[in-house]
């Protein structure tokens, strides 16, 4: 891994459910360092799938997928958990919080398990806290348990999650579709403003154009790839 | 932070957990109490008599002897001569002797005929001596002297007037002779506590030219020197030094003038013990399926804990958590609940029993020991704790098995 390494790059990747199911297929996606880009297309077009592939849950039948110049189709899958933890930080649909945990322990749960983004972060609960304080979450829910916050609020503790630490690679699956589109926007400015100040590159993925404005980079996917095939 | 995340995740789950914490308690509270109460009950019975060194009788089994002189059980073979017990007591390695006749009985309680030095030399529980609850011992003819259970079982009080029968279970009254009662032993969880007491020289006095049916022969009553019987059934000997013991007990078994057998109490109680040893056995085995049951429903908990935490052991993996992660915190919880209630259960049931120790002494008649947890519960505590890991180790399993089949799309 080297730090001109891009932080994400899929060559020639091909994945298929299984035999039957149409393949789909990456012929060639690199983000840079620092580089913006919104994947677009409707529900079934193989969003997930892709998200899998870069998470390193999924592995392709073929091509490369390297993270932060990590290959992950050579490691285990625990070694992928690893690469993972270290260099992507991941806003969820569902946010997964720990609803019983406060949210400055969600937030630094993400550093836990990642010794060099722990490294980047001498004092992990200052910086969890302003962190927090940055996306606007207020100073005295820091120590609330995530699960007695507001939708809104428990997604700025997952972006802080994301965030901590700077990955080099922040990935986030439609994060603003519970939010109305007002906070919509705020939220995105803030994370993508976080996110170049520490020098994450950022994937998003969602069905809303509208959020075109805020990359440098659209692409779009095509219909028709369909991960979820008919069963019956 | 692992550690408050359990903690947190725990209070999250509070009810399952306190329930289980509890369950652990109560089981492990249980076989304690169990293991106290069977200790109790073995040391009560070793402890049925002490500071005495020989049993002699007439020549037949030891546990016999011992079963009759002592526990009251069964029928004694043969009389033993008044000079066979003088030339015991006669020896220069006795202390003491005193001597037992047996034989009537009042009505499901036996009568034993002995003398007043009984009192001072009968001993149980490690050298504690009978006391008396009520009234004094028997200073004169026809009084007698009552156990606890005699007294409660028949509502006895001091001054009152029984008839003692001739012989066991016997419809046969040696009713022109009463007795007057003038004490009351204290509850000893001995077998005295089911015997009335009365002297030898009474002993003698009612049976003296008594034929069934006809009663005893009118006239003026005996001195008491003339009351000295001329058999009696058993005695009770002291030995100054406990090196002549085996000594003394050579020389009455050898003894020429009539068949005689002296035993060591301590030794036969212990082989009496093996006989009804299985009692002990038994209380062992419920002890051990208890456990059994205990650590059963500490599984259920776990296992059933896992499915809450699906989705927490998700979020740690989709952070990085290794699989050992996962069940380190799975184990570490196991062993906190596990810990939690060994605790409690432990302090508990130590607290209670020994709250409760002279009620149950005065209930039973048995003094729990209460020396704390020894080598065996140790172990029992350890097992459970040792159990209760390796219980979680099978719902940690799928708990990893299932955050890796749910990927990192957990649905809520």
């Amino acid at each position: 891994m080297s730090s001109s390494a891009p932080a994400l790059s899929l060559s020639n990747v091909v994945f298929s459910w299984d035999r039957h199911a149409h393949p789909i297929q990456i012929p060639n996606l690199v983000l840079d360092r620092g580089e913006k880009v919104l994947v677009l297309g409707p529900s079934g077009s193989g969003k997930s799938t892709m998200l899998g592939l870069v998470y390193g849950t999924l592995v392709p039948h073929s091509g490369r997928v390297t993270v932060a110049g990590q290959d992950m189709t050579a490691l285990s899958a625990r070694r992928r958990d690893g690469v993972r933890a270290e260099h992507v930080g991941v806003i969820f649909q569902q946010f997964n919080l720990i609803p019983h945990a406060s949210a400055l322990d969600n937030v630094l749960l993400a550093l836990r398990f990642a010794p060099q983004r722990r490294k980047r972060t001498p004092d992990a609960e200052d910086a969890a806290r302003n962190m927090l304080a940055d996306l606007g979450l207020p100073e005295t829910d820091a120590c609330r348990s995530a699960g007695q916050l507001s939708v809104g609020q428990q997604q700025r503790v997952a972006a802080a999650r994301a965030l901590i630490g700077s990955p080099e690679l922040l990935v986030a699956d439609e994060p603003t579709s519970s939010l109305d589109r007002a906070n919509q926007n705020r939220f995105m400015d803030l994370v993508l403003s976080q996110a170049q100040q520490q020098g994450s590159s950022i994937l998003l993925v969602s069905h809303d154009e509208r959020l075109a404005k805020h990359f440098d980079r659209v692409i779009e996917m095509g219909s028709g790839q369909s991960e979820d095939h008919m069963s019956c | 932070m692992l550690t408050r995340l359990i903690l947190s995740s725990m209070r999250a789950r509070a009810l399952t957990v306190v329930l289980a914490i509890l369950t652990i308690a109560f089981s492990v509270g249980l076989v304690l109490a169990v293991n106290v109460v069977r200790d109790g009950t073995k040391a009560s019975f070793a402890n049925t008599i002490s500071n005495t060194d020989l049993i002699v009788g007439a020549r037949s089994g030891s546990v016999q002897l011992m079963l009759y002189t002592i526990f009251q059980i069964g029928n004694p073979t043969n009389n033993i001569s008044w000079d066979s017990m003088e030339a015991i007591a006669a020896r220069p390695e006795v202390d003491w002797l005193v001597p037992i006749s047996l034989g009537d009985s009042h009505g499901e309680f036996r009568v034993m005929g002995t003398s007043v030095a009984f009192f001072d030399r009968y001993r149980y529980r490690g050298g504690q001596s009978i006391g008396l609850h009520q009234g004094a011992a028997f200073t004169d003819l026809y009084h007698a002297v009552v156990g606890s259970d005699v007294a409660a079982t028949l509502n006895y009080e001091l001054g009152q007037e029984i008839v003692v029968s001739h012989g066991l279970a016997s419809f046969i009254d040696h009713d022109d002779r009463p007795f007057e009662i003038t004490g009351i032993l204290e509850r000893t969880g001995t077998p005295l506590d089911r015997a009335v007491l009365i002297s030898l020289e009474s002993m003698e006095a009612i049976h003296r030219g008594w034929r069934p049916g006809a009663g005893s022969p009118t006239g003026p009553e005996p001195a008491m020197a003339e009351l000295q019987p001329k058999e009696v059934t058993a005695a009770l000997v002291g030995i100054g030094s406990r090196l002549d013991i085996f000594n003394v007990q050579r020389w009455i078994n050898t003894y020429p003038g009539e068949p005689l057998l002296a035993v060591l109490p301590g030794l036969t109680l212990q082989e009496l013990w093996q006989f009804i040893g299985v009692a002990e056995d038994a209380l062992r085995a419920v002890s051990l399926m208890v456990v059994g049951a205990a650590l059963l429903g500490m599984i259920a908990v776990i296992f059933s804990g896992v499915n809450e935490r699906r989705r927490e052991m998700a979020i740690l993996r989709a952070m990085g958590a290794r699989p050992g992660v996962v069940f380190g915190l799975l184990l570490l919880e196991a062993m906190i609940m596990a810990g939690a209630g060994c605790l409690i259960g432990a302090v508990g049931t130590y607290g209670l029993l020994y709250a409760a120790r002279p009620l149950i002494d005065a209930h039973f008649g048995i003094w729990l020991p209460m020396q704390g947890p020894g080598p065996e519960e140790l172990k029992l505590l350890g097992g459970v704790m040792a159990a209760a890991g390796l219980a979680s180790i099978f719902p940690a399993a799928r708990a990893y098995q299932l955050s890796l089949a749910d990927g990192l799309s957990i649905k809520n």
